[in-house]
């Protein structure tokens, strides 16, 4: 059974663990596994300590400092050339801040280092979760569905890259924030979509969330910041409803909107309305816009259509992949009907980025059964079937083609 | 190799940089380094950065054959002749040459004791080896600002490999 304190050590960790690293990061001049290691122990010692001595008052700057003590240890004891040894002199840790109000936040320097454009995107994302969130290795290799052997060696190798190439502990100067806050940006948003995806009970896209909140709040001057973290609550909002119980995909027009959670909205709302008053739209904010006009609707027949069709116009300017141009076209098919947007849909078809994509013939079937061509719509969910990712993808095809 | 301390002061605000060269030279080229670029970062924060350990590393100048320059690229790519005298003035560029073409290499390997030469490169690839340069920058953000100014990253391609650091591994 959990003792009070080691629900209270928990509760610290969710935000405390990557407080920990990022200072020990710092403080031992970039040595992460170190920092790792140190910011482990820590929470270990309070799990040992704090019950019988009680939880200190200032309990971050009480494990900030009992992870720095092993950092100047692990490193005495390892120092036997001269520079480690200076190094260890120059480390002489002057007082941690006693309180932890006054301890620096470094988590996003950790954020934009995970996040350099010169690692692979994939090492990106691992990195940011091992660093930032304290979950385990082998956890994120389940959560991508790897080998946990490998996703040891590619958080390895990422660490390695970081020290032996000096990519620099640091938020970038002005001049470079258009080219890294968006992947940053981008790292957070695959982190959130893992669950979405895989329809996993892990936590990988709360996480997501969580630290997208803390980018909000650490770059209030950054509205895609914002626009991210109201599209992750735009669509976190609609969760409980997008599958049913045996795991099937429901679309948004059949969801139970009485389950979507109302207070997320809001706040999804709230926050998008003030990232676009800064009147720098981005990408983020766009698709948060589309998610606000569908979580704002009470009944599908009501959804605003030729809005969202508007935006994915607008969406399609700044972000011009396929995809976009498929949703872009679902859109206008239902503000203007499905004659409009056939036509359409065969330009996008010698696009060969969309080739194996399942949603291109998906959207014809459909397109061609609300036109009342049902002989052909039956061809293209065929075709669907046979490109379709997941079983329950494919379930929900099977439904749509049984359908009059 | 002569280690030497250089103790950089007086940057507003911030507190005595120590900065460790190996002779005496490059003490000299450390005097035009850019402190007034990391000074002025808007951050103040990566000035703590150790200074003791500025990092190598060899741009490997290439071409690159699936790409083909637009009259743009090579409008408005920059000149070599600038690049290295701003490389040079702000004691980053080391040294540097263009290499002869591939078809002018020899590569020599050693087998049981015995000399093989083969007429050309050890790697039959596309991508042709134009060049290389060898600079000494703050960090790895530094060295792709640096790649990104040369005229070959415009068109070409360039590689960056740091060195190893034999006082740290």
């Amino acid at each position: 059974m959990a003792t009070p304190v080691a629900d209270l050590v928990a509760a610290i960790y969710a935000d405390g663990w990557s407080r920990i690293v990022a200072t020990l990061i710092r403080f031992t001049g970039g040595d992460w596994d170190l920092a790792e290691e140190c910011a482990q122990e820590a929470f270990a010692q309070a799990l040992r300590k704090w019950p019988s001595t009680g939880v200190p008052d200032q309990p971050l700057a009480w494990l900030t400092t009992a992870a720095r003590n092993r950092a100047v240890d692990v490193i005495r004891r390892s120092a036997t050339e001269a520079r480690k040894l200076r190094e260890v002199a120059a480390m002489e840790p002057g007082p941690v801040p006693a309180r932890d109000s006054e301890i620096p936040d470094d988590r996003l320097e950790l954020m934009f280092t995970c996040c350099h454009p010169s690692l692979k995107v994939e090492a990106q994302v691992a990195l940011t979760l091992r660093s930032l969130t304290g979950i385990s290795t082998a956890e994120i290799a389940r959560a991508f569905l790897i080998p946990e052997r490998i996703m040891a060696q590619r958080l390895f190798r990422a660490k390695q890259k970081i020290k032996h190439a000096a990519i620099p502990f640091r938020v970038p100067p002005a001049h470079l924030l258009p080219e890294r806050v968006p992947a940053v940006l981008h790292v957070l948003y695959l982190l959130f979509n893992v669950e979405y995806s895989e329809l996993s009970q892990s936590r990988v896209s709360d996480d997501a969330i969580r630290l997208t909140q803390v980018l909000a709040a650490l770059m209030p001057d950054e509205p895609e910041a914002q626009g991210l973290l109201a599209l992750m609550l735009l669509h976190g909002a609609r969760r409980a409803a997008r599958t049913s119980p045996d795991g099937d995909l429901i679309p948004l027009e059949e969801q139970d909107r009485g389950l979507w959670d109302q207070q997320r909205i809001a706040e999804g709302e709230q926050l998008l309305e003030r990232a676009l008053r800064r009147g720098r739209p981005g990408p983020y904010q766009i698709q948060a816009a589309i998610a606000a006009c569908h979580a704002t609707t009470p009944v599908a027949a009501q959804t605003d259509w030729p809005q969202i069709a508007a935006l994915y116009t607008q969406l399609l300017r700044l972000v011009p992949t396929p995809v976009v141009a498929l949703n872009r076209v679902v859109a206008i098919g239902m503000a203007e009907g499905p004659e409009v947007a056939l036509p359409l849909l065969d330009g996008l078809s010698e696009d060969d980025a969309l080739d194996a994509y399942y949603l291109l013939p998906a959207t014809r079937a459909d397109l061609l059964r609300r036109a009342g061509r049902l002989e052909e719509a039956r061809a293209s969910y065929a075709t669907a079937l046979s490109l379709a990712p997941s079983e329950a993808e494919r379930r929900y095809l099977m439904r749509r083609l049984a359908e009059p | 190799m002569k280690q030497i301390w250089l103790l950089v002061m007086d940057v507003p605000g911030v507190p005595a940089l120590g900065c460790l060269v190996e002779n005496l030279e490059a003490a000299g080229s450390r005097a035009h380094f850019p402190f007034v670029t990391m000074a002025t970062g808007n951050d103040g924060r990566h000035l703590e950065r150790d200074w003791s350990n500025p990092m190598k590393y060899l741009m490997l100048v290439c071409t690159d054959p699936d790409y083909k320059p637009s009259p743009e690229d090579l409008e408005n790519a920059p000149d070599v002749e600038a690049w290295v005298e701003e490389m040079d003035g702000r004691g980053v560029r080391l040294m540097g040459n263009r290499t002869r073409p591939a078809t002018d290499a020899t590569t020599v390997r050693v087998r049981n004791g015995e000399v093989l030469l083969t007429d050309g490169p050890f790697a039959e690839t596309k991508e042709q080896m134009a060049g290389f340069d060898i600079i000494d920058c703050a960090d790895l953000d530094e060295a792709i600002e640096v790649s990104s100014k040369h005229p070959m990253a415009w068109g070409g391609m360039i590689e960056l490999r740091p060195f190893w650091d034999d006082d740290a591994d």
